[in-house]
């Protein structure tokens, strides 16, 4: 049987000579907030492969995500504070589990910080179990 | 967070100025590399790209890094292989040959690895996904660890305040199941001793 080359080289990675300019890094949605490429994700039912590294508060990014940024929304800044007044427009997934509460029941600032000798967490109310495991509605807001 | 019409309205607008400002920028038929984790930030990114390439012709190839630290590895890739498949694009992987123990080593073998890649493929453009939130968490990280960091002044040791980076990226997680064998990188409680003693294995076991 004859061999014969592939025409095509889709799907074959052929490297060509290195350039030594470096290459432009652009974030092409670098201006929205992860709520809002949430919602352009379920508008457009885009596949998702979760990472398993967000869904615990163990590292650091994740306790900046889930702890130190919803405490500053708390405290008066982000741009959650804004869009909370506007009303409803989408079909939002409503669970009574996960339902977030309504303007003016949420709860005062109750943070509980652990402080050990060289160790410090911080916990939201509710949260008492250390590394207690994300809700999936939180997963991308 | 809701949303109304005036923000859907700012959300297109924004959306418009952002993606001719970035994919707009290279020029037709120009190789272009995006980094594809299988997350909703380099997907959007890969679904704006396939479905304006008529508008936006470049020659688009993903990118998906792999630090083998998950035992659904395989299936994260199989992932970003069907996103790259759908789209028609050329994929390539970049596995890690070592274990990097925190989140900092991580990405920085992702920044350093990025930046070589691309000029090595003739890639001018890398695309990353990268939302606003993401970068306010970058800020508040890269402040923690500013912040966090051991002093040696004076002959006196100031501890850290929380330890953020011995936090070990594979860590238990409560909502999937986990098998055995955590990772390539730590042998499991059938493998630990070999001939009466503990044997570490370092850089990829064969065999596996």
């Amino acid at each position: 049987m004859e061999h014969k080359t592939p025409t095509s080289s889709l799907f074959i990675a052929q490297q060509g000579t290195p350039t030594s300019t470096p290459s432009e890094l652009h974030y092409p949605v670098g201006a929205f907030y992860r709520s809002e490429i949430s919602l352009l994700q379920r508008l457009f039912n885009l596949p998702l492969y979760p990472d398993q590294t967000n869904v615990t508060r163990e590292n650091t990014r994740s306790q900046v995500r889930y702890t130190l940024l919803p405490l500053t929304e708390i405290l008066g800044f982000g741009p959650a504070k804004k869009q909370e007044q506007e009303p409803r427009m989408l079909n939002q997934q409503k669970d009574t589990e996960d339902a977030r509460p309504q303007q003016g029941t949420r709860p005062a600032l109750q943070t509980l910080v652990l402080a050990t000798k060289n160790h410090i967490k911080f916990e939201l109310p509710g949260t008492r179990t250390p590394n207690c495991p994300i809700k999936s509605r939180e997963l991308y807001h | 967070m809701t949303f109304s019409p005036t923000h859907l309205t700012h959300l297109t607008r924004r959306a418009k100025s952002s993606f001719g400002e970035t994919l707009g920028r290279p020029e037709k038929n120009q190789k272009t590399l995006i980094t594809l984790s299988g997350g909703q930030d380099s997907s959007l990114v890969g679904w704006v790209l396939f479905n304006t390439q008529n508008y936006y012709s470049a020659r688009p190839r993903s990118l998906h890094y792999q630090h083998l630290l998950q035992p659904d590895t395989l299936d994260t890739k199989k992932h970003c292989a069907q996103l790259s498949f759908w789209f028609n694009w050329e994929s390539l992987y970049s596995l890690a040959t070592r274990y990097y123990p925190n989140e900092k080593e991580a990405g920085d073998w992702r920044r350093v690895s990025s930046s070589r890649i691309a000029p090595y493929y003739n890639c001018p453009f890398l695309l990353k996904g990268q939302s606003l939130t993401d970068q306010y968490e970058t800020t508040a990280t890269l402040l923690l660890r500013t912040l966090m960091t051991t002093s040696e002044e004076d002959g006196q040791t100031q501890k850290d305040l929380f330890q953020t980076e011995d936090t070990p990226m594979w860590y238990n997680s409560a909502l999937f199941a986990r098998q055995k064998k955590q990772s390539c990188w730590f042998p499991g409680p059938s493998e630990r001793k070999v001939g009466g003693r503990v044997k570490f294995y370092r850089g990829i076991k064969h065999g596996t």
